[in-house]
């Protein structure tokens, strides 16, 4: 049950990755980046590395994810 | 207690059910914003309730049931922010005339 | 043509890793190799009651973090090198009262949580750079909002060259303070256990803060 639970996340992964790369809109992208980032924070978690999950959950999907925003925004004006 | 629970997380998959047919069925944004909304506040407030429920009085539980109260303020509050910023942008709701 | 020879590419160096990982031994296995060299030396060397993953991150890879800690600091010299002029004024955006109620709600509970972070970072899941993150955030999420001005209403003036730098000089304070107290730079006295806890605390305080402080003037110089 619990590999399982991990191959899920490690597919969901993948899959986040690939609509990353293939999203042509880059907001789209960004948005996309931050399920990225909380799937790997769940898979850092339940693989037993909750300060990399709250690095992960924190960085990746928080920070990372405004400042690609407003690099976005200010850019295609 | 545990019935309350399953109930409780029954139900938040039954309204992320719902609210994901919603998402990709509905016509237009505004329509889809709404369904996507219920999956946010109800789907993952209940399913917390439940966990919580389940947990039993405790330090898990009582921080679980903070996530509630800030998934209830912080989904509304999101869709809001994306309904309006939609309107902004001038896109159309969807009517019945047009298609 | 370009995109078959790349997925060529990328089956060819991913089949052999993943035969590999099958040849890895079990995850959490005792016998694995990261368990029977320098792991069991860190184990048996750090004092009691001290939480190891911080004794790692600062302690026998302190060098490490305080390098990560310095390239957090030459990405914001990076940014603000480049964007170094061309102030252009914003037209402040009109947010909604809902939006603009929520966020003023939500900001001190916000900062208390990035603080708790910080502080019991050194015993618990957390640490300065989590708290960083979190902190400016709440920074960040001010300043879309309410727009680039609130958000530099967060930052102090007067201390802001000190305060964006203080990661690094925790570090400085700390390797120096150690040196003096156990013999080793960057080494954290467990015979003072007062000194121990306040140097590690002081360490996340300035890795928080002065993260915190860089990631939201990242924020001000590309809105800017």
């Amino acid at each position: 049950m619990n590999e399982l639970f991990d191959l899920v996340l490690l597919g969901l992964l993948v899959l986040t990755a690939l609509a990353v790369a293939r999203s042509r809109d880059l907001a789209g992208a960004a948005i996309l980046f931050a399920a990225y980032s909380l799937t790997l924070c769940l898979l850092w978690q339940h693989r037993g590395a909750p300060d990399v999950a709250l690095t992960e959950a924190a960085v990746g999907a928080g920070v990372t994810t405004f400042l690609f925003l407003v690099v976005i925004a200010r850019t295609s004006e | 207690m545990s019935v309350v629970a399953v109930a409780l997380g029954l139900l938040g998959a039954f309204f992320f059910m719902a609210g994901t047919v919603g998402l990709l069925r509905l016509p237009d944004f505004y329509s889809r914003a709404h369904a996507a909304a219920k999956c946010d506040t109800v789907g993952a407030g209940s399913i917390l309730l439940a966990l919580a429920i389940a947990l039993g009085p405790g330090l898990a539980g009582l921080k679980l049931l903070g996530l509630v109260i800030l998934i209830l303020i912080a989904g509304p509050t999101a869709s809001h922010a994306l309904a309006r910023a939609a309107d902004r942008r001038g896109i159309e709701p969807w009517t019945r005339e047009e298609g | 043509m370009k995109g078959r020879l790349a997925a060529a590419f990328a089956t060819g160096v991913s089949i052999p890793m993943i035969a590999a990982m099958a040849a890895l031994p079990r995850h959490g296995s005792p016998d694995q190799p990261i368990h029977t060299h320098v792991a069991r030396h860190y184990i048996e060397q750090a004092p009691e009651s001290a939480n190891l993953v911080t004794q790692v991150l600062l302690d026998y890879r302190g060098m490490d973090t305080f390098g990560e800690v310095v390239v957090i600091f030459a990405a914001l010299v990076a940014v603000l090198v480049l964007r170094a002029r061309g102030e252009r004024p914003l037209p402040a955006p009109s947010p909604s009262p809902i939006v603009g109620f929520i966020v003023r709600l939500v900001t001190p509970f916000f900062a208390l949580f990035a603080f708790h972070v910080i502080l019991t970072g050194h015993e618990a899941p957390g640490g300065g750079l989590q708290g960083a993150a979190i902190l400016g955030g709440l920074v960040l999420m001010n300043g879309i909002v309410f727009g680039p001005e609130r958000a530099r209403a967060f930052l102090p003036t007067r201390a802001l060259p000190w305060l964006q730098g203080a990661g690094p000089l925790a570090f400085l304070a700390a390797g120096i303070l150690g040196g003096i107290t156990t013999g080793f730079a960057l080494g954290y006295p467990a015979h003072l256990p007062v000194l121990h806890e306040a140097m590690l605390v002081g360490v996340e305080l300035g890795i928080g803060i002065g993260g915190a402080v860089i990631f939201s003037r990242l924020y001000l110089a590309m809105e800017a």
